[in-house]
């Protein structure tokens, strides 16, 4: 009986895809890259592995206009949503959405979305923000060296405005006391430490092109040392320079995050719109227990097995 | 002619008996013998250990020191043990036992122990808020809750231990998957997340670094017993000399004095067989 159901079986699924192809498609997922950049290999590959739908790569190699035919067939494939990477993906994501509000839209790798104007005006854009929060920051700074409470920070408002401003909230929130020291221009940088340094046990560095240069970090990281300052920041060489504690975004983690969020609003119902810009939930931390042991921090088991890699 | 058909015949028989046996030579298992080392991979994301060279270096000194000569391998993404795993079989695999039931059947694992914390082969798991947090568990659903991937689906695989009996279905939350525990614990701390699912081992450790922190979070709920991972053999990559050695070596633990420096780092107090 059962056999003789089979082609009968068969023929009112085909009916149901040609009567309702969108029905069958909507579990698609298109992925858009800027272009093949390899640092998205890692995020799009946990994503591809963890959304349990299928993935189609589209990629803008490198500019929005270079093929003109991109976009529709990107939407001709009716994807129930688009996993954009880096800002020009992020970019057409929301321009080529625009009119097509019911496809949602994650971005992701994009250095400073704010700029970009990503999620004003469009119900269907959320996102990931690119770089660690001040917050995270600050707690692993906290857990690692409790007796680091005053926290110095160097920045020019042109470039780093908001993220102080996340700074204060964050630092409020962890009963942190925040130095603050303004600056425009790169050569200015030296002075303000020096005005700085006395005042705090720690410094936080931005991703503020007064702030991080090489000339300036060079310097820096020796200071540290003398001064017995403890420097967090985000980039990765910070720690494998000699700084002490870099904390910065999981990339990995990135797609598994952007894959959970996909799955909220494909299956949960989760609008984009609530979520908007989530933080970059998983980190690295990079501690460098050599300068700890110079600038004299002590470091337990616990705190060691805390950080994901201890450059010795 | 017949008999030129005839030793045309055996001899095709023959080169076919003899493809045969090469087909076979080359598929046999290759079970590793005691002289050269064992693949040993490891991925547990609900460890509170996530410093995985320091984790290495002291499993490597336990199994040297053991007698097992091993390349241990611990994993910190889902994705990259997955992979590693299908490609290349390793001897030795500890993984979650949500693992093992998912993928245990057709990765060919069998378990030989799960590890004993405080004595028991289970751990729990914390639903953690912030203190001043408005939503309770009657009003809880429609929250994001951030927990360590259990691959495609957390909220499935975990509500029926977690909420088993409690009226609250995780499947009505938005979950976010982190790829380790202390990742959901700072999430919740600052906001990001309304609450995170984390183990309580790593609640105390953080709290070892940190009281404060955790005083910022509650419990909202604890979850049922979860079964602590599996020290797994993959079949026919170990023998049984090995097989043997790999239980006697980790059975020694049991009562020691004092733990080694690996049975602290994974906080693991004990071992027990199972039975298959």
């Amino acid at each position: 009986m059962a056999g003789k159901l089979f082609p009968i079986k068969i023929l009112i699924g085909l009916t149901l895809i040609l009567l309702f192809p969108s029905a069958v498609l909507a579990q698609q997922v298109a992925v858009l890259l800027s272009d093949t950049e390899q640092a998205y290999l890692r995020p799009v590959s946990a994503f591809s592995n963890e959304i349990g739908a299928e993935v189609r790569i589209y990629n803008l190699q490198g500019d929005i206009h270079r093929d003109p035919q991109l976009m529709d067939r990107l939407l001709a494939s009716r994807p129930g949503l688009i996993f954009a990477l880096g800002a020009k993906a992020a970019y057409a994501a929301k321009l080529w959405t625009q009119q097509h509000q019911e496809i949602p839209v994650i971005f992701a790798m994009v250095f400073n979305w704010q700029k970009y104007n990503l999620i004003n005006g469009q119900d269907n854009m959320a996102g990931i923000a690119s770089e660690v929060a001040p917050g995270i920051q600050f707690l692993n700074l906290s857990m690692l060296v409790p007796t680091a409470r005053r926290i110095g920070i160097i920045y020019s408002p042109e470039h780093s405005k908001e993220i102080v401003v996340q700074a204060r909230e964050a630092a409020a929130m962890l009963n942190l006391e925040l130095r603050e020291h303004q600056i425009s221009s790169p050569e200015e940088f030296k002075s303000a430490y020096r005005q700085l340094s006395g005042q705090v046990d720690s410094f936080w560095l931005l991703n503020d092109p007064f702030t991080y240069t090489v000339g300036n970090m060079d310097w820096m990281k020796d200071r540290c040392i003398k001064d017995r300052l403890v420097c967090v920041g985000q980039g990765s060489n910070l720690a494998e320079i000699g700084m002490m504690l870099s904390v910065l975004p999981d990339i990995d983690n990135i797609g598994t995050q952007a894959a959970s969020m996909a799955r909220n609003i494909m299956q949960r119902g989760q609008l984009p719109k609530d979520i908007r810009v989530m933080e970059p939930l998983g980190t690295r931390i990079l501690l460098n227990q050599r300068t700890a042991e110079r600038i004299g921090v002590p470091l337990s088991a616990q705190a060691l097995g805390m950080a994901t890699e201890v450059v010795e | 002619m017949k008999s030129l058909c005839r030793t045309h015949n055996e001899h095709q028989r023959v080169i076919r008996l003899l493809y045969l046996v090469l087909f076979l030579v080359l598929l046999r298992p290759v079970p590793c013998s005691a002289s050269e080392p064992v693949d040993f991979y490891f991925y547990f994301p609900d460890s509170s250990q996530v410093n995985l060279s320091h984790l290495k270096r002291e499993m490597d000194r336990f199994l040297s020191q053991a007698g097992l000569s091993a390349r241990f391998q611990p994993f910190a993404h889902k994705i990259d043990f997955d992979n590693t795993l299908k490609s290349s079989r390793p001897a030795l695999v500890f993984l979650p036992e949500w693992y093992y039931r998912c993928h245990g059947r057709e990765l060919g694992l069998i378990p030989l122990l799960t590890p004993l914390r405080q004595g028991r082969p289970d751990y729990t798991k914390l639903l953690l808020v912030r203190k001043n947090a408005p939503w309770r568990l009657a009003d809880f659903s429609g929250r994001t809750v951030a927990m360590t991937t259990m691959g495609s689906d957390s909220g499935e695989t975990m509500n029926r231990p977690l909420f088993n009996g409690k009226k609250v279905d995780l499947l009505k939350n938005h979950i976010v998957n982190i790829s380790k525990d202390a990742d959901a614990f700072f999430a919740v701390a600052l906001g990001h997340v309304d609450a995170a699912l984390v183990g309580r081992d790593t609640l105390s450790t953080v709290g070892k670094l940190d009281t404060k922190l955790v005083e910022m979070l509650e419990p909202l709920i604890e979850s049922n017993p979860i079964p602590m991972p599996l020290l797994c053999m993959v079949a026919g990559r170990l023998d049984p000399a090995n097989i043997e050695l790999v239980k006697k070596i980790f059975m020694a633990q049991n009562g020691g004095s004092p733990s080694p420096a690996i049975m602290e780092m994974l906080h693991i107090d004990g071992w027990q067989t199972l039975s298959n």
